[in-house]
This record gives C-alpha cells, structure tokens and sequence, in this order.
C-alpha cells in the first residue's frame, strides 16, 4: 500500500531532479552568450537610430513611471562621438498599440530633432499594423522635428508647429501609437535631458 | 511496423493537423505567414524527435499513474532547453519564433504522440514517428500558411509583392477567421483526396 505512493513519488522526484539539473547545466553555459547577444542587439538598435553616426552608448537609464504621460515605458541613454561629446540620445519608448505595447528606439539629436526610429516589438496585425516596420512609415520622422501628428491620407508636409505623419492603411491605432511613443521620446528629451546638458 | 510506414503514417495517413486534428491552437494561431507555419513546424518536430525518444526510453520505469507528470516534465525541459540555446547562438532565429516556442510545451501533438506512441514503442520507431508527425505538422502548418499570407497579403513567403500587386489583398485572411477557412478547404480537400483510397 504505502509502496504504491512512495514508489511513483520517487521515480517522479528522479526524473524531476535529473531534468533540473539539466537545465541548470544548459543554462549557465548560455547565460553569458545571451546577455552579450542581448548588449549586441540594444547597439545595433542604438547605432540604427542614428544613421551615418558611430557613437557610443552609455548604460541605460530607466525613467520613473509617475513620470510618463500616457507611455507604458521610457529609458534612454546618452550618446557620444569619438571625442566625447554628446550628440543625443537614443531613447526607448513604449506606448499601447492595437495587439499590446509597441516598443520604439527614437534617436534624438541634441536639438530636439528626430535622427530615426525603429521598432524594437510589437504584436500588431501581420499585414495590417505590422507595416509600421516598413522604412516608408519609419522614414517619415526621419530629421522631422516634434510633435507628431497622424493624418489620414494624403495631407503630409509640416506647417510650422506639427509634422504630419501620414497613417498606415486601416492601422490607424498603431501608427497613432508609434507617433506617441516618438512624441513622448522627444518631448522628455527636451523637457528634462537637453536643458540640463545631462 | 517499418520505419518508412511510421513516417509515411506521420506525414500522410495519420497527418496530425488534417486528419487527427489536433495542436489547432498553434495550428490556427500562428499560420498567418508561410514562414511562421515552416518555423512552428519545424521547431515542434525537433522538441518531438527529443521527447518521444526520451519517454520510449524511460518507459519501463515510469509506473502508470506518473506518466503524464513525468512526460510533461521530458518536454518542457527540452523546450526550455531548445529556447536557451536559440537565445544564445542564434538570436535571429528566436526573433521570428520567440513567441511560439513556449507553445510547443502545450501543444498537444506532443503530449498525444508521447501517450499514444512512445510509451509503447521502441526508441528508434518512435524517433521515425516523430520526425513522421513533426513533418506533416509542418507541411500542414506551411500550406495553410502560404493560402492564408497570399490571399491576404499577396506574397509567398514574403516574395513577390510586385507580382501579385494586381489581387486584391483580403485582410480577413490573415485575421483569426481567415485560419478557420483555408483550415476547413483544405481539409475538403485532404477528404475528397483520401477517401477513394479507404473503400
């Protein structure tokens, strides 16, 4: 009787333990390469955000969340040339989109302009929202200044306080996103880093 | 039973998507793109070649009423096993498949094959069946997925958007009820095919 409970309950912790212990190996042997591929992607996502510029990355620095308007996360990190000089800052961005957050590195110069973006995640609709991916989208911040704001069709061009941002095809929630997460980027950029000279 | 007849039962006869139906959640999930079926597919195969060889070979020490515990304990070990090494080595790859490979752990082509195969089976039959079903899986999850992103996105495997720039793009496709679809056609299909063959 007692051998019924305590037979299959051993043969379970053995099977348990072995297959522990083998994902412990498995695991430190990863554990370094997967923090220096994780490193190596968050540079190239940096260096992307400024196009034609070879810059060095400080550490990230997260922002606070009480300090987010309507972003679900913000971190940046300074960027300098060779000489040391600070060029400006590639941030991290996260604002809700249609499928959930979409994640965005904006790269802002120190004047405030936008140098480039890119979409770190997302889970948007293959095909519809997705193609906030696409350089078209993408490549409508480029050297724009802020603030953003999303049009329909066809009205791009910027008057003097906002650059227009023509939307995705029936994706209007994601590229209203994506401009939030910008907006957001570059507004904390000159609100709090740029007058600081940080 | 030979080794070509379990793949052939795997790929073919037994297909585990068309005919035993079952794994819809990934099946219908993630096929929304050729590329996606082909990468799913191919990921569940290689967690089922591990599981199923490993579960034939414990299968003389596992009392009945553990066997489920210790089966779900072999695959999920092994996926996370597969997911660390993707993270590690080839990080482009865990990029497009990231999201799905968690779900193999609850994908129950694995769990059924364990059951219903390789705990009654020797070790090498049931590395056949499982490079058998993971293979059908995969050819089901990648035709359904090529119907599903040309219809609804005008390319094959991401190609030939100029091509096919003349066809109207139906966004339903490639949204949840467009998997129900192209699922039940190409299971009409599948039926008409196969259904001289068993009179």
């Amino acid at each position: 009787m007692i051998n019924d409970i305590l037979k299959p309950g051993i043969i379970l912790f053995v099977i348990a333990a072995i297959a522990a212990g083998l994902l412990g190996v498995v695991n430190s042997a990863t554990e370094k390469p997967i923090k220096e591929q994780e490193i190596k992607t968050m540079n190239e996502a940096k260096n992307m955000v400024f196009p034609g510029e070879n810059l060095e990355f400080s550490e990230e620095t997260e922002v606070p969340s009480e300090n987010l308007s309507g972003l679900s996360s913000l971190a940046y990190s300074v960027g300098k040339d060779e000489t040391g000089n600070i060029t400006g800052y590639a941030v991290k961005s996260a604002a809700k989109g249609y499928g959930g957050d979409i994640s965005i590195m904006v790269g802002v110069s120190k004047d405030g302009t936008v140098k480039g973006i890119s979409i770190l995640g997302h889970s948007e609709t293959p095909g519809l929202g997705a193609n906030a991916d696409n350089d078209s989208f993408k490549n409508q911040y480029k050297d724009k200044k802020a603030p953003f704001e999303v049009v329909k069709s066809g009205a791009s061009g910027n008057n003097s306080e906002v650059t227009y941002i023509d939307a995705i095809t029936s994706a209007t929630i994601t590229s209203k996103a994506v401009t939030t997460a910008v907006n957001g980027a570059v507004y904390y950029c000159k609100s709090e880093l740029i007058k600081e000279g940080a | 039973m030979n080794p070509a007849k379990v793949l052939k039962n795997g790929i073919l006869d037994d297909n585990p998507t068309f005919v035993q139906v079952i794994g819809m959640c990934p099946t219908l999930a993630v096929t929304t793109s050729a590329i996606n079926g082909i990468g799913m597919g191919l990921s569940t195969t290689a967690v089922l070649i591990c599981s199923n060889f490993v579960i034939s070979l414990i299968r003389k020490f596992v009392p009945d009423q553990i066997r489920i515990p210790a089966f779900i304990v072999v695959i999920a070990s092994f996926v996370t096993i597969v997911q660390m090494i993707l993270k590690a080595f080839v990080p482009s790859l865990d990029k497009s498949l990231g999201l799905f490979i968690p779900l193999i752990v609850v994908n129950c082509i694995i769990l059924a094959r364990a059951e219903a195969f390789a705990s009654k089976n020797n070790p090498l039959l049931s590395i056949f069946d499982g490079i058998g079903m993971g293979l059908g899986f995969t050819v089901a999850l990648t035709a359904i997925g090529i119907v599903r992103e040309f219809l609804g996105n005008g390319t094959v495997f991401g190609f030939g958007a100029d091509l096919f720039e003349f066809l109207p793009k139906t966004l339903i496709m490639i949204l949840a009820p467009g998997a129900f679809f192209t699922l039940a056609f190409l299971m009409i299909i599948i039926n008409i095919i196969r259904k001289p063959k068993s009179k």
